[in-house]
């Protein structure tokens, strides 16, 4: 037989089914079609075929049982109780996003932020501070000392008391 | 109403949705705990290797990037080298492969007992050889011959090229031929 006018030739067959076994469906999907026209033209191939079938069958007989109901149940028990993140992870992650470069602009305004209100605070408080020494007038220092001086005589501090001693 | 895909569940739970994990785990649950099963030989080390896998991923869902692999592929990659793990942790103690349990576990109501315990038997010999290959070749053997998987998918969980995965699939199953012929 002329195996030169197949997609697929024995020996490219004989290499697969080393690889995949015999079951078509588990051949690269690329193969499968050429696979399937070489087997009906092909004795050497169904041969091959059949030989691979036959550790395909044994492999089969392995079967394994369902995941019993517990197994879900547990899982999402597990996963219900598990802490979930707090304030200061769930920022992060929105921050972050799955990758660092996902959200380029997120950690960039989150870092900018705090220092944009650190300069607006700071700003205004240096204002302020220039307003109040501006404000004291001279008329406004002499009222202060007057007050002072009312303040010593009330605790009985006064010159005239202390004359007194001296003599 | 149309079924949400891996990836609209996936960012449900990065939200840190519960239903959103129901349905993943009941859509992905039997072919994780089959591959562990697989892997390990043993059912209670499977069931806890899935359950572990599935808080990972509730954990760690903000890692998950949509586009970059198969959600499937993903998951089997985790339970696959948490299998490793136990696997290696374990090394030095003879793998737990319980055959009372396999035998319960297999049973066969529909045959008859003569060819119940036969098929247990074949089933046992077959489960050992495949447990008593190197590592990756019965990862390989396991993805793509049980798992379904396609020979990229397998080479992805593996983090091995196809090139590769199809040495580790010709050596496997022809040290398994070998082995279940003697």
């Amino acid at each position: 037989m002329n195996n030169q006018e197949y997609d697929m030739d024995e020996s490219q067959f004989a290499r697969i089914v080393a690889i995949y076994g015999g079951e078509i469906q588990h051949f690269p999907e690329e193969y499968q079609a050429a696979a399937q026209q070489l087997l009906t033209h092909s004795h050497t191939a169904r041969q091959t075929q059949q030989t691979a079938l036959t550790l395909d069958n044994l492999l089969n007989t392995v079967k394994i049982p369902s995941p019993s109901p517990l197994l879900r149940q547990r899982i999402l028990r597990a996963a219900r109780a598990a802490t979930a993140p707090d304030i200061w992870q769930r920022l992060w992650q929105w921050t972050i996003g799955s990758s660092p470069t996902e959200y380029l602009w997120r950690p960039a305004v989150t870092f900018l932020l705090p220092l944009l209100l650190g300069l607006t605070i700071g700003f205004y408080s240096v204002q302020n501070i220039n307003n109040d020494i501006h404000a004291q007038t001279p008329a406004s220092l002499n009222m202060q000392t007057t007050s002072i001086e009312q303040e010593i005589d009330l605790l009985g501090l006064s010159n005239d008391e202390f004359s007194g001693w001296e003599q | 109403m149309s079924e949400l895909t891996d990836d609209v569940l996936m960012s449900q739970i990065q939200q840190q949705d519960e239903h959103a994990l129901t349905l993943l785990v009941d859509r992905h649950l039997t072919a994780l705990h089959a591959f562990a099963r697989r892997m390990l030989g043993n059912t209670a080390d499977a069931e806890d290797i899935v359950q572990e896998a599935f808080l990972r991923v509730w954990y760690r869902a903000h890692t998950w990037q949509p586009g970059q692999a198969k959600l499937s592929t993903w998951l089997h990659r985790i339970v696959h080298n948490l299998c490793i793990d136990l696997q290696r942790h374990r090394k030095g103690e003879k793998m737990n492969i319980n055959i009372e349990t396999i035998q319960d576990e297999l049973a066969a109501p529909s045959n008859t007992p003569e060819e119940n315990l036969l098929e247990e038997q074949t089933s046992q010999q077959v489960e050992c050889a495949l447990q008593e290959l190197p590592e990756k070749q019965r990862s390989a053997i396991i993805l793509c011959h049980y798992q379904g998987m396609s020979n990229r998918q397998a080479a992805e969980v593996l983090n091995v090229s196809v090139t590769a995965l199809e040495s580790l699939m010709a050596r496997g199953r022809k040290t398994l031929r070998q082995r279940l012929q003697a």
